[in-house]
């Protein structure tokens, strides 16, 4: 279950005795944002989908894009020319067959559908994915890992985070206000803080593990039936 | 409270002598005195208990005026009585929304850090995510997209509880309570009254305080 950012920050205020004034609100939201950004847990970061358009030979990434996975020139707009090297020059963009153009640092086993695939033809720069000059695409559908947030640009939160996150707003603002705090209290936010994420870090690998069983699974039935064990990788990728 | 009250309580205290013994207890000048008494009260209390009391609440609805806005399409601007300040952090403002529906406005005290804000991605008051009420004296600011739907209602402790438009001193209690008056009327009597009841009154209004003591010859 996923919870949003007011439901720490709720917490926060309690803790704080805030819940009388909303003066701290946009604080506390930063700093609980701040924190499940650091997490490294499971839902930290996100597959996501974007059609871009393209000016110019080059589109603009999303917000919050961290790591481009996989992209694929839509139908209608424009596509492939199958069986063509990696040779960006080279590479002629007109036929008519769903071809993935893959980040080979990441997926380095990947096998999309469609005739062929391509690795690396082109650039990240500054925000865009810079395409070939021969490129006469108007869009490209981007794969990319993201951070997870919502609309608002907020992270989402998974529900065993709450306790954890809202120590940390309540110990990061109690540092600053010193004053308002006892060092009891301070120091109780921290370490309940710290014991939380121990916790839900553990919970979060438990779970990784998981989730990958069914890939080890497929893979040991691949090796033991002597088929072709590509497309093993390539659902293991979607994780 | 206006510069010339704050001017008269204090002109009037070491110097009873020079009024009349009408204009020394007059309800004004007492009213003052309890206003701020309660305001020193009440910041005691909070200090030590860290809770604002629903009794010291009162809600004022800002009355919306073409005059005070400055053409902007992004804020509406609100005249309202003062706030008291609670401690280094919080004043005296306890809600601030949109009448009828509990959807709260987040607060800034101050335009320094209301500018600071919108350098940030999370606490941009002016992302529209979050409507903001940003106090600078007698003013609110509202910025936000909900703000216009509604009149905006201020449930907060305010420094003179006769000013707020919900007020009627007929027939409302004072916002403090019951346990709090004698404390009242000690800070009042104690510190402010006693110059002025040990001071003679001046019983001839002649323009001359005949009751200042004449300095030995």
């Amino acid at each position: 279950m996923v919870i949003s950012t007011e439901q720490v920050l709720t917490s926060a205020k309690f803790r704080l005795r805030l819940s009388e004034t909303t003066i701290a609100d946009a604080y506390l939201e930063k700093l609980i944002n701040e924190g499940a950004m650091h997490l490294g847990a499971l839902r930290t970061y996100s597959v996501q989908c974007k059609e871009l358009t393209i000016d110019c030979y080059k589109a603009k990434l999303p917000d919050y894009f961290e790591q481009f996975l996989a992209a694929q020139f839509p139908s209608g707009t424009c596509s492939c020319g199958c069986g063509c090297n990696d040779d960006p020059d080279t590479l002629t963009i007109s036929g008519g067959c769903p071809v993935w153009y893959v980040n080979r640092d990441v997926l380095t086993n990947f096998n999309g559908t469609g005739c062929s695939y391509y690795a690396n033809f082109f650039d990240i720069n500054a925000g865009y994915i810079v395409l070939p000059s021969t490129t006469t695409a108007t869009h490209i559908k981007v794969w990319y890992q993201s951070l997870n947030v919502d609309d608002d640009g907020l992270m989402i939160i998974d529900s065993q985070w709450e306790r954890g996150l809202s120590a940390y707003a309540a110990f990061q603002y109690a540092v600053v206000y010193q004053e308002s705090y006892s060092p009891e209290q301070r120091s109780s936010w921290s370490a309940e803080w710290k014991a939380q994420k121990g916790y839900n870090i553990g919970r979060d690998n438990i779970k990784r593990f998981e989730l990958d069983k069914h890939a080890i699974c497929q893979l040991m039935n691949s090796i033991l039936s002597n088929t072709s064990i590509a497309g093993v990788y390539g659902a293991r990728s979607n994780y | 409270m206006l510069l010339q009250a704050i001017r008269d309580i204090i002109r009037a205290l070491p110097d009873g002598g020079y009024l009349s013994p009408d204009n020394r207890f007059q309800d004004e000048f007492v009213d003052m005195l309890i206003h701020s008494a309660r305001a020193w009260v009440i910041r005691d209390q909070f200090l030590k208990y860290k809770r604002i009391s629903p009794q010291w609440l009162q809600t004022h609805i800002p009355e919306y005026d073409k005059v005070f806005q400055d053409g902007s399409n992004c804020q509406v601007r609100f005249v309202i009585p003062q706030v008291i300040a609670l401690d280094g952090r919080q004043d005296g403002v306890s809600f601030i929304g949109n009448d009828g529906k509990n959807c709260t406005f987040r607060q800034v005290n101050n335009r320094a850090t209301f500018s600071a804000m919108t350098k940030d991605r999370i606490m941009n008051p002016q992302s529209g995510r979050k409507a903001y009420a940003l106090f600078s004296g007698n003013e609110v600011e509202l910025y936000g997209s909900v703000l216009l739907t509604s009149p905006p209602r201020i449930e907060a402790v305010w420094a003179i509880p006769t000013e707020v438009n919900t007020y009627n001193m007929l027939t409302d209690d004072y916002p403090v309570e019951e346990s709090l008056i004698r404390e009242i009327s000690r800070v009042i009597m104690q510190q402010d009254m006693v110059i002025i009841t040990k001071s003679f009154a001046d019983m001839v209004n002649q323009g001359k305080d005949t009751s200042a003591i004449s300095k030995p010859q």
